[in-house]
């Protein structure tokens, strides 16, 4: 016998799944990038949606509707005109662990996860359906379904446990949940969320519902002029694209602009990749924060806004409350972007392979570019633009050289800034802690300045209630600086969220020194049944820098400096020379690059050559630096042969790395 | 507020806020201060023989001396130079810095919370005999180098309430044995719990069911 036959023979059992702590896990997901959920709900909703409608999409429509029924049940409704509805059988249980065919929509809304395809299709791994559980207090949706073979199907989903009937039964079964709803009767596809968040009433009634869906697909309701209606008690609004996103054709008294078409990408291994639209404005006075930065669409969809700090990041924060804009690539850009965007649809990933720049950061490089010259031509920015020039260079640099396993450290002033941000550990009582305003983008604080916006939300999401405490601190020296927040919060109820905030914290002179500084929030529990009094159930920290600003990073240069007279002694001999490296006081490195040096005025004719010409140099003056250091890879080499293989293959080996 | 610290052999000013003229010349006064002050504890600690157990098995009674004189140091510095209590780690790095005989060879003397001299400081406050009797000066420093043990004084005075070392006898482990074991069990089963929000009693409960679990393991 065989272990593949012995092991058939077997009795067999399924991996057992917590679902609320799945739900939990998915819903925290989303709260890395969203303080309200209701946000997820639209944009997964309206994917969804935009991914199965019909041929022409003028008749596709999409209703969200709070309500509350004669018998009291409160409920939030979504629901699509001019779809397929949800195609595809019923099916059995061992089929949902194959990949389904994309044509199985009742089959994959009902799954746990399935790769898409599709390069049309907005969705991608079909978590998008939880955002609607998690956003029912009692973790339950109802889900119903006409389709144009008049096939009436009705599902319903409590955490993981589904049921699922078709015809009269279906039919019975919508009418037994509410006297005030009926089946379908056009072709199309409803979920209902049971018994709905607060968050979800809340932003509804407000109208911040509205605003949510007008931020994210404002080019879907300019370009296709889509139909989104949401209703709440006796409201109703029709959706239009947001009256201050606006891009006027050329410069107003108000309104500058900046419009580029088909700009290329430089990619080694694809060709022909296009940016096909970029647009940059700047308002007179300081726009909305939710459309604040340069916001990257896919197939209609803002997934993510590059705030204008990342990308100039010495602009004054003023100028960057009055930037937005968008850009969209062409069909290869998006396929390229789909395939490394986050699964909650908010984030693109960071890295490519090996270290390597991907798409993301392509793009990010263009959209610097065009934005500095933007605020050169047309705001007059002329202060700090090249120091921002030349920390962005700086850290490509560092980039590339990490990816290609050089270490500096040791070399002084280096080490890391920044911090908090990326994706945490999930759990399920956490704190959702964004970053705070901070008056400078690189995070340097001065005395007498303030860190603004401390917002904080606690979200329970256990089954049952939460008291908890909440510690906002900041710590220098190793030592407890000050103290912002201590407070308990009452009983979080299950399944629900606290907040607090924002305040604000002002740097004294009397309680911080220069130097590096965090900011951090701790929860604490004192009273829950699954978590003993002082468990620390989640920690957010940010690192800032006072009066001082932050270090490069771990790379050999510190400093760019520009001179008009270069020279080098060699063998007795002045020469003019390109750049060299000098000791920068504290550690590490400065570059001087002669501005006069004929190869300067050959490759740098427009301000545009300028990162990719310094790039090379300090691929040139490496050696040096490594050499003087006695670092890796010329470490105790002597022999003059060697030392000049050696930079030759480093150089090589920084530029294609560059360039793919 | 200002005082003078060696960072990578260069003589830097660590000031709270921006530094003004009047500052930078009580930094100096201060740093003369400590100049004379720390040779003078150092000519003590020799006379008294403590400064040859430097590295020695009965390290800790130098560590112990040196912890005494650095809280009297840091009560008349704290006085006279009116420096906050945030700065304590800064003001032993400026000790380190200053110091000849009783530098010890440790890299770790060179770190601010949890530096040897953070050390010496804190178990200063503890009664002898019973620093004596508990362990020695590597078995409190892997002690003290629990954060959560450094930020709630409270678990040392539990330890010394408790008599914890006498439990040695029922597990019939050496001293150095059974030091290593309640340390290790204690910095485990609090590793994620902040003990300052537990009131005395239920700090004491926590603690007793690890002495528990240690004694019975």
């Amino acid at each position: 016998m065989t272990f593949e036959t012995d092991l058939k023979s077997k009795k067999h059992g399924q991996t057992p799944v917590s679902w609320e702590n799945l739900i939990a896990t998915i819903i925290d997901q989303y709260y890395q990038y969203v303080v309200d959920i209701s946000h997820a709900v639209q944009k997964d909703a309206i994917q969804n949606s935009w991914d199965a409608r019909e041929s022409d999409i003028y008749k596709w429509k999409v209703e969200f509707t709070w309500m509350k029924d004669s018998t009291s049940k409160k409920m939030f409704i979504i629901e699509d005109y001019g779809t397929t509805g949800l195609t595809g059988k019923i099916l059995p249980e061992d089929e949902y662990d194959k990949d389904l065919p994309e044509e199985e929509r009742w089959g994959r809304f009902q799954g746990l996860a399935f790769r898409r395809e599709s390069t049309k299709a907005l969705g991608a791994r079909g978590q998008g359906k939880f955002v609607f559980v998690g956003a029912s207090k009692n973790s339950r949706i109802i889900y119903d379904t006409l389709r144009d073979d008049g096939i009436y199907r009705l599902g319903v989903r409590t955490l993981g446990d589904i049921v699922e009937l078709q015809g009269k039964e279906a039919e019975d079964l919508m009418r037994s949940y509410s006297p005030d709803l009926n089946p379908l009767t056009h072709v199309g596809t409803r979920v209902i969320i049971d018994d709905p968040v607060e968050e979800l009433e809340h932003a509804t009634k407000s109208g911040d519902f509205v605003r949510y869906i007008q931020t994210t697909w404002w080019p879907l309701l300019t370009d296709y002029k889509a139909n989104i209606i949401v209703k709440a008690d006796s409201k109703k609004w029709e959706v239009t694209s947001p009256s201050d996103m606006i891009f006027p054709s050329s410069d107003t008294k108000d309104l500058k602009v900046w419009t580029k078409d088909k700009l290329p990408i430089k990619r080694k291994s694809i060709k022909g990749l296009r940016i096909n639209r970029l647009q940059i404005c700047w308002n007179s006075k300081p726009v909305k924060e939710d459309i604040r930065g340069i916001a990257v669409v896919r197939g209609g969809m803002v997934v993510e806004n590059i705030p204008v700090t990342d990308l100039l990041p010495s602009v004054d924060i003023e100028l960057s409350k009055r930037i937005y804009g968008y850009v969209e690539g062409d069909l290869g850009v998006q396929y390229l972007l789909k395939k490394i965007e986050d699964p909650t649809h908010y984030k693109f990933g960071k890295k490519g392979g090996w270290g390597q720049k991907n798409i993301f950061g392509a793009i990010k490089d263009v959209v610097s570019g065009e934005l500095q010259a933007f605020a050169n031509e047309k705001l007059g920015l002329k202060k700090g633009t090249t120091d921002a020039r030349d920390y962005l260079t700086m850290q490509e640099f560092n980039r590339i050289i990490k990816a290609i396993g050089l270490s500096f450290e040791g070399l002084g002033s280096g080490g890391g800034g920044g911090g908090g941000g990326g994706p945490r550990p999930k759990k399920l009582i956490n704190l959702v802690f964004p970053l705070p305003k901070f008056p400078d983008p690189l995070r340097r604080v001065e005395y007498g300045q303030e860190i603004t916006e401390l917002q904080v939300k606690i979200v329970n999401a256990t089954m049952a209630p939460a008291i908890v405490l909440l510690r906002i601190y900041t710590e220098q020296e190793s030592f407890q600086r000050e103290v912002i927040l201590d407070k308990t919060f009452p009983p979080i109820p299950s399944r629900e969220r606290a907040s607090d905030g924002p305040f604000a914290l002002k740097i004294e002179k009397s309680k911080y020194t220069d130097g590096k500084c965090s900011l951090t929030a701790k929860l604490i529990c004192l009273d829950h049944p699954d978590y003993p009094k002082g468990q620390e159930l989640d920690e957010v920290k940010y690192v800032f820098w006072v009066a001082q600003d932050p270090p490069f990073g771990k790379g050999p240069f510190r400093k760019i400096i520009r001179s008009s007279d270069v020279t080098d002694n060699i063998g007795g001999k002045v020469v003019k020379v390109d750049g060299k490296v000098v000791a920068h006081l504290g550690g590490g490195f400065d570059l001087i690059m002669n501005l006069d040096h004929p190869l300067y005025k050959e490759k740098c004719k427009n301000k545009d050559d300028e990162p990719e010409y310094v790039i090379e140099l300090m691929a040139k003056k490496l050696p040096h630096v490594l050499i003087s250091e006695n670092l890796e890879p010329f470490k105790g080499v002597e022999d003059a042969e060697k030392i000049v293989r050696l930079s030759w293959s480093l150089y090589s080996e920084i530029m294609g790395n560059y360039y793919s | 507020m200002s005082i003078i610290i060696d960072e990578k052999g260069q003589k830097i000013y660590k000031t709270l806020g921006y530094m003004a003229y009047e500052d930078k010349e009580r930094a100096d006064k201060l740093d003369d201060f400590l100049k004379k002050e720390v040779s003078q504890i150092e000519e003590r600690l020799a006379t008294d023989g403590l400064l040859d157990l430097k590295g020695k098995p009965g390290a800790v009674k130098l560590w112990f001396n040196v912890g005494l004189e650095l809280r009297k140091l840091w009560s008349k510095v704290g006085r006279d130079f009116q420096l906050p209590d945030t700065l304590i780690t800064i003001f032993l790095k400026a000790v380190y810095d200053n110091s000849r005989r009783m530098k010890p060879a440790s890299s770790r003397a060179e770190r601010l919370g949890n530096s040897l001299f953070y050390y010496c400081y804190l178990i200063a406050g503890l009664p002898w005999e019973m620093v004596e009797a508990s362990g020695n000066w590597g078995e409190w420093s892997d002690f003290l180098d629990s954060k959560r043990i450094r930020d709630d004084p409270r678990i040392v005075n539990w330890f010394i309430d408790r008599k914890v070392m006498d439990y040695r006898n029922e597990r019939k482990l050496t001293r150095h044995k059974w030091f290593k074991r309640i340390t290790k069990v204690i910095r485990n089963d609090l590793r994620h719990i902040d003990t300052t929000v537990l009131e005395k009693n239920e700090l004491y409960e926590k603690l007793d069911k690890i002495l528990l679990e240690a004694v019975s393991k």
